[in-house]
């Protein structure tokens, strides 16, 4: 009984410091604790006019064209597409793009010198909802780009 | 200090009645077998080498293999059909916690595994720690073969036949498993509420919130009912309060058990709505519902309902 008792604590404790969101130290981020995590999924609330984010990865190659980054194109599903690659960009971390950079390059036989991300956002209305001006958001160079782009090839 | 624990040993360790734990087990068992019977691995397996962050019970679970192991498809293969038949053992009740914490730990490596590279989702989770809770409880005391075996050698060794009375048997033990993952629930629950009641306060409930959330999902994987229903803003607005409502309060069903009437319906139609419009698998939350229904009950009252129809049909 003093084990299952125990164990009864410790699985609510976890539970709860994981629903609370808050983490120490070492289980910073969330999946650490999994599968004791937390739920924030859709928390932020949102208003008229907010802007939904569609991400698009761009590589710009050595003469400075630029080149759309599906998914697929690195062989990924659509969640470690954004927190592969997408993220590295925003992040500004060369040695977390580098990899995808790789992985483009091997797959498709086309260096790529940096990245960008792109967003091709949707407008939130009180009657519907509408695209909204694409934007670059996010960009990180492996080196310094020869010339000035020229649109987007697919 | 002495009522404290009398309390304690009170809720968690009452007499309660085996089948009730035994139901759950065969209902959440087999739905987690077909879910795992449909996952394949070859693209996890074929992720690179440089996108491996493994979870630390990867790590824990991996450790006799070595902790930085990266399992290659043939082992998480071996894995699946080794999980997959522990899990069959656990459903039919032969060498049940064997079986149980074979299915628990083969489970949570092959998943933990596959959101080890960037990929981390939610719906599994709670499946997770029910599997581990049933593991280290008497699940297999009734509606098993180990259950029936026990009896068979025990009516053998005093020669002469005992009715099963199934219904009847009850255990200390019983009852903590099931009063544990209903607490895992609302804690699960709660933690929903609390971080859209944190971050977003009652405009969360605004209309423009959730209509917000059908867009980027109704886009990203085409669900037209979703984007249907994100132009409908008094509805986005009774369901962000409902929704808030049913997570923020759902603790409320295991504190008063009749209040479970009006919240498993709720919550679980709540995650049809996200299926359906979100395309985010959490209906399959429903059988870990079943910890809340008094089996026995449920089974004694149907038996009397059958007995009377008999009667009055003269069978």
């Amino acid at each position: 009984m003093a084990f299952v008792s125990l164990f009864i604590v410790a699985c609510l404790v976890v539970q709860a410091v994981a629903s609370s969101g808050k983490r120490p130290g070492p289980f910073e981020y969330s999946p650490y604790q999994w599968p004791f995590i937390d739920y924030p999924m859709y928390s932020l609330a949102h208003y008229e006019g907010d802007e939904v984010s569609r991400l698009l990865l761009i590589g710009i190659r050595p003469d400075s064209t630029k080149i759309a980054i599906e998914p697929e194109d690195l062989g990924l599903s659509f969640f470690p597409y954004l927190h592969g690659p997408i993220r590295a960009v925003r992040d500004s971390s060369p040695s977390a793009a580098s990899p995808f950079r790789d992985i483009y390059a091997e797959r498709h036989g086309v260096e790529v010198v940096g990245f960008e991300v792109l967003d091709r956002p949707i407008v939130i209305t009180r009657d519907g909802y509408h695209p909204g001006p694409p934007k670059t958001v996010a960009s990180l160079s492996f080196e310094e780009p020869a010339a000035a782009g020229s649109g987007i090839e697919r | 200090m002495r009522r404290l624990l009398r309390a304690w040993k009170g809720y968690w360790f009452r007499d309660t009645p085996l089948v009730n734990l035994a139901v759950c087990r065969i209902l959440i068992v087999a739905v987690h077998l077909r879910w795992l019977v449909q996952q394949t691995y070859e693209y996890s397996a074929s992720q690179p080498a440089s996108l491996y962050n493994p979870l630390p019970i990867l790590h824990v679970l991996l450790l006799p293999v070595g902790w930085n192991f990266q399992p290659d498809l043939a082992f998480l293969e071996a894995v699946h059909y080794v999980t997959l038949g522990a899990g069959v053992l656990a459903l039919v009740g032969l060498f049940t916690n064997l079986g149980l914490v074979l299915f628990a730990a083969g489970n949570i490596l092959l998943q933990a595994h596959e959101y080890s590279f960037g990929n981390f989702h939610h719906p599994e989770a709670p499946f997770m720690i029910a599997l581990m809770i049933l593991a280290l409880s008497p699940a297999g005391g009734a509606l098993s073969i180990d259950n029936l075996w026990r009896r068979l050698r025990r009516n053998a060794h005093r020669l002469r036949l005992e009715p099963a009375r199934l219904l009847e048997r009850t255990s200390p033990f019983a009852g903590w498993p099931l009063r544990l993952i209903q607490w895992i629930l609302a804690l699960i629950y709660l933690s929903g509420a609390y971080a859209k009641l944190s971050r977003g306060g009652l405009d969360w409930a605004n209309g423009y919130t959730l209509r917000y959330y059908l867009v980027q999902d109704g886009l990203r994987w085409g669900s037209e009912i979703g984007l249907w229903f994100s132009n409908q803003h008094l509805l986005a607005q009774v369901l962000g309060w409902f929704t808030l409502l049913v997570e923020g309060t759902f603790f409320l069903a295991v504190i008063f058990p009749p209040l479970a009437w009006f919240y498993l319906p709720a919550a679980a139609a709540l995650h049809l709505g996200i299926e359906v419009t979100l395309k985010a698998p959490f209906f399959h939350w429903a059988v870990l519902y079943s910890v809340f229904i008094p089996w026995m009950r449920v089974f004694e009252r149907a038996g009397g309902f059958v007995k009377r129809r008999r009667q009055q049909l003269g069978v």
